[in-house]
């Protein structure tokens, strides 16, 4: 099992309600955001300009650097395939946030650890879907187990050509977007 | 957008640059030690005891750079990881150092201990070649930042700590009162020079590299080293001072007050070196990433405006009474 988000793109409205509904279920500082919502564009010439909005959550990489590089351990993918950190071993090196070229792991000052989404897995082990997924207004997150031929998901993936980001970089993400 | 990019701090450039010097210190003195030189004798026991100092100095520099300092010993837990590796060897080059530079003391009970000498020096040297190149080894790690993942960087790394080890002897042997013996007039006159001109080559090698690579951030990178935030720190630096101003002393000769010029100006460039190249490494940047809308300072103040809004409209409304 392997769980993994899609993102659709031309869904996503911006609305930015899946930034506070993290920051809520984790309440996370002013500012602390697991899950930032970058705006695209607008590009193009006038009067074809287009312009989105690009949710950016943990990727949650099969090949993750963050776990690679981590001295202590702390950061370590479980089972399922979510990437989590052990508060009790991060010694707040920082190194991870250095090694991630998502630049999704944010550093708590007063924890002194390093902190990223771990997508709701305390959700996911009571049966729920993460908050990010249950709360967007316009139904852009979809959520499943990749390792799953015949999830909702994989077919998603494979029907509208989802692709993850910086595909390029070889770490494998979890998180998949359509783009518009 | 680099300015909200996470990078390592001064405090970790403070350890590439001491461990480095620190490692390549010892090297050169148990060359000289392995090889049967006389001046190993006289200056190898302060210069490897420098050594062992700072690295030691370096290591404490990476426990304050964390958050939890009292568990420090964690990053010793996980030796795959690179930075666990250097973090253990460097433990161990700081004891092999330490206990190596008490065999060239009379007043140690094991002195002479010429074969625990030998073997130390061995241990000491595989240590030390780990300790200097496993930073650029760690950097390359991190992918998506193109400036630190050029093949050239564990080589340019490894040549600028010979020339920042070699400093470091020449300082100690010159107020040892040995700066115009052979070996220590040899050292600072074709090695140094040629490790100069070798650092020289590589670095504009690399960056020419880089910016030729394709990656948008390692353009983005050599634009701030060349032109933008880290040009001064670069060409006074790391240009003028570790080389250009060096080199330029060998037209002058080799007194010992030249030597000491010398070494210190390079030792200000080495470190002017690994800061510039940590503070390079920008990340490759998201779609969008440079829209990215409000800092944390910014959103304070919006809800501080509009916390007054709202009290405001609460004033208006029920006339302060609410």
């Amino acid at each position: 099992m392997r769980w993994g988000m899609l993102i659709d793109l031309s869904k996503c409205i911006g609305c930015h309600a899946c930034t506070v509904a993290c920051q809520q279920e984790h309440r996370l500082q002013l500012g602390e955001k697991w899950n930032r919502v970058l705006r695209v564009g607008p590009y193009g010439k006038y009067p074809n300009l287009t312009a989105y909005f690009l949710p950016v959550p943990c990727m949650h990489c099969e090949d993750a650097p963050c776990v690679d590089g981590c001295p202590t351990g702390a950061s370590f993918r479980r089972e399922d395939g979510i990437v989590v950190i052990d508060e009790e071993k991060c010694v707040g090196c920082k190194f991870c946030m250095v090694s991630c070229p998502y630049g999704v792991r944010h550093y708590n000052e007063d924890k002194g650890i390093v902190e990223k989404c771990i997508l709701c897995f305390q959700r996911l082990d009571n049966g729920e879907v993460p908050r990010c997924v249950e709360t967007c207004p316009v139904n852009a997150r979809f959520f499943g187990d990749l390792d799953d031929p015949e999830s909702e998901i994989v077919h998603l993936i494979r029907k509208k050509n989802a692709n993850p980001l910086h595909k390029e970089l070889g770490t494998k993400p979890a998180v998949y977007y359509i783009f518009p | 957008m680099e300015k909200r990019q996470e990078y390592f701090g001064a405090l970790a450039a403070g350890y590439f640059f001491l461990a480095a010097m620190g490692a390549m210190m010892f090297i050169v003195a148990a060359g000289l030690d392995l090889t049967g030189n006389a001046v190993a004798e006289l200056i190898n026991g302060w210069v490897t005891l420098a050594a062992a100092v700072v690295t030691g100095i370096g290591a404490l520099l990476l426990t304050v750079e964390l958050s939890k300092k009292m568990k420090f010993y964690l990053v010793m837990t996980k030796p795959s990881s690179l930075m666990g590796l250097g973090s253990i060897t460097m433990s161990a080059f700081v004891a092999i150092a330490f206990v190596y530079s008490t065999t060239f003391f009379d007043f140690i009970p094991w002195y002479p201990a010429h074969g625990l000498r030998g073997v130390l020096a061995v241990l000491g040297i595989i240590a030390a070649v780990v300790l200097a190149a496993y930073p650029g080894l760690e950097l390359g790690e991190a992918r998506g930042r193109a400036f630190w993942n050029g093949s050239g960087l564990v080589p340019l790394f490894l040549v600028n700590g010979a020339v920042s080890g070699i400093a470091g002897v020449l300082l100690i042997s010159t107020i040892l009162g040995q700066a115009q013996s052979p070996a220590v007039l040899a050292l600072g006159g074709g090695v140094l020079f040629g490790c100069l001109a070798v650092q020289a080559v590589l670095l504009a090698g690399y960056l020419m590299g880089v910016h030729s690579s394709g990656a948008e951030e390692g353009r983005r990178a050599v634009e701030a080293i060349l032109r933008g935030s880290l040009s001064a720190k670069f060409w006074w630096g790391v240009v003028v001072s570790g080389l250009a101003v060096p080199l330029l002393l060998y037209l002058f000769g080799n007194s010992p007050a030249l030597t000491v010029i010398k070494a210190i100006l390079i030792l200000i460039g080495c470190a002017c070196f690994r800061c510039v190249f940590l503070q390079a490494g920008v990340r490759r940047s998201l779609p969008g990433e440079e829209n990215e809308w409000m800092s944390v300072e910014e959103e304070a103040q919006l809800g501080l405006r509009l916390e007054q809004r709202w009290k405001e409209k609460e004033t208006w409304l029920y006339g302060g009474n609410g």
